[in-house]
């Protein structure tokens, strides 16, 4: 019983788990809208992008605030920036990945000019969510806050848009104006993200738990409560083994998920499992 | 009473790209228009427009007397059903309830119309699909999916009422049906453009028929304007026109989407279909 309650009495583990229940929330109600509309790539791009803007706030000087807000603006800059190259006739794709790898090397060569570089690059890449500080929780709950208010003010908008941009713009819905606007909660959602997990595993965030309620439930609404479940499962589970295995804790949590998606791919009524069980039946 | 639609003049099209030209007719109000071309012939291009989601190089556009953007919550619209991810996750009912979206700000954002489920559910049921409302969309067959969509364009009581090819795929029987509620439809008073390839429903059910073919090849009553000259004008010698009995029909071959080549695994469908001897027939 003890290696179950043991971990929580560490002040740093229930701070842990509070940001990781923030972030696990934001991320399921955009990571519905990513996994639907196949916007995972844009995702990974945002989180790499948000490198930038924190190496900028960290040169700069500033507290762990002015990174989230410098990754913040580097990621929203991203999402504005892909969607309107997407406009001038370029692939999405082509779009994504040209600002992903330019904005991405731009961060790792700012911060290659740091005193600590590898130190420094590794919490930025991998995250430090047992370190993370007060400011920081603080960024996350009013990152999460600000994506779950948008989205819920405009998920009439945001389900006729992904659903029929057509449509939509017939019925004089500002189509591009919410296109933009889901990448921007993406891209807040991923800054969100990043301390915990680090840029290079945020996409799992936003897509793993919203994937693993795809796989059972067919509503929106119920996909985003559910991949928040999810997600705060992941957080939790990752949290134990990190403590109980002295393994980094974002990565821990990161392969929770997946693992998680997994069992509910194999196992779930229309998953894997059942399916082979048919097949042999016959 | 102004004319359903009133077209001046109008010349349009995609980024450089002309796809209509010159076009100009007149529409009064209740009559049920059937507007007929060959792929490419810009029929999406002119729906687009009325619908304002185009605005004309040319000329000058009004519907119900007024800009199309001015008239938006009297226009229903049907898409064409390739033209829908079917695999994104919606009910029914939501897919429906989107046809009554009207833009609002502050709190009055969170008021839903008191009676939307019921106008919903109402839609519904006048395409005999209410037993699947909480159903799945994309789980339904493509027969009920053309009727949620035109449940869609229903649902606000349109008094303008366009459909792209809503018959496209559809078996003879539900075909009928949704042509009737369109007559119904029409009798009560609305305008319908319908963008078809069948000939013979065009010549059955429309007051009017528009051919366009980058411009109006011809326009009048059916009887007036379906001839074996306008078929082949238009068609550009590809309808095939034969005698039967003491009465001619035209086969017109299924030609493609305009949309280009999205959603290939439905245009698929529908192509197999089209060749094992659904070509679209009627009466010269």
């Amino acid at each position: 019983m003890e290696c179950f309650t043991d971990p929580w009495q560490h002040e740093f583990m229930q701070r842990a788990l509070l940001a990781g229940a923030l972030v696990a929330l934001a991320s399921s109600v955009v990571g519905a809208f990513v996994v639907i509309k196949g916007l995972a790539f844009l995702t990974d791009a945002v989180a790499h992008t948000s490198l930038a803007g924190a190496a900028i706030a960290f040169l700069a000087g500033g507290g762990s605030v002015a990174i989230s807000l410098g990754a913040a603006v580097a990621a929203g800059l991203t999402a504005v920036g892909v969607s309107v190259l997407t406009r001038a006739r370029l692939r999405e794709d082509t779009a994504i990945g040209l600002l992903f790898a330019a904005l991405f090397a731009f961060g790792i060569l700012l911060i290659s000019r740091a005193r600590n570089y590898t130190l420094e690059l590794s919490s930025f890449l991998v995250g430090n969510i047992l370190t993370v500080p007060t400011e920081d929780i603080i960024v996350m709950g009013a990152l999460s806050a600000v994506v779950v208010v948008i989205m819920l003010m405009f998920y009439r908008e945001m389900l006729f848009v992904a659903y029929d941009p057509t449509m939509a713009a017939a019925a004089g819905v500002p189509v591009a104006l919410v296109q933009t606007g889901l990448m921007v909660l993406v891209a807040l959602a991923a800054v969100a993200a990043f301390r915990l997990v680090g840029v290079v595993l945020v996409m799992a965030m936003l897509v793993a738990p919203a994937a693993t309620a795809a796989l059972i439930l067919r509503r929106i609404p119920l996909i985003m409560l559910a991949g928040a479940f999810f997600g705060v499962l992941s957080v939790v589970v990752g949290l134990y083994v990190s403590y109980h295995a002295d393994v980094a804790a974002g990565p821990s949590v990161v392969v929770t998920s997946v693992i998680l998606f997994l069992l509910v791919f194999v196992l779930s009524p229309r998953g894997l499992a059942p399916t082979i069980g048919r097949v042999f039946a016959r | 009473m102004a004319p359903a639609i009133e077209v001046k003049n109008l010349t349009t099209g995609y980024r450089g790209h002309t796809a209509l030209q010159d076009v100009s007719f007149s529409m009064p109000p209740g009559k049920f228009l059937g507007l007929l071309g060959p792929n490419g012939s810009g029929k999406s291009t002119l729906i687009k427009t009325l619908i304002g989601l185009l605005d004309p190089w040319e000329g000058e556009v009004s519907v119900l007397g007024e800009t199309p953007r001015a008239v938006r919550r009297r226009v229903g619209y049907m898409p064409q059903a390739e033209d829908i991810d079917w695999t994104f996750p919606a009910t029914v009912q939501e897919v429906v309830a989107m046809g009554l979206y009207r833009r609002a700000f502050g709190l009055n954002r969170f008021r839903r119309g008191r009676d939307e489920q019921d106008r919903v559910m109402a839609a519904l049921k006048r395409l005999s699909v209410d037993h699947l409302a909480d159903r799945q969309a994309g789980e339904l067959s493509g027969g009920q999916q053309r009727r949620v969509l035109c449940a869609r364009a229903l649902v606000k009581d349109p008094d303008l009422f366009l459909l792209d090819e809503p018959t496209a795929g559809l078996d003879a029987r539900s075909e009928e049906e949704m042509l009737d509620l369109l007559s119904e439809i029409a009798a009560d008073g609305a305008s319908i453009v319908l963008c078809t390839h069948d000939i013979g429903c065009a010549y059955e059910r429309c007051d009017l028929t528009l051919f366009l073919n980058r411009n109006v090849m011809t326009y009048g009553p059916p009887a007036v304007t379906i001839t074996e000259e306008m078929l082949n004008r238009t068609f550009e010698g590809h309808v095939l026109v034969m005698g039967s009995g003491g009465s001619r029909f035209a086969l017109a071959p299924h030609d493609h989407h305009e949309h280009g080549d999205s959603h290939e695994d439905h245009e698929h469908a529908q192509h197999s279909h089209a060749l094992h001897g659904h070509d679209e027939h009627g009466r010269v």
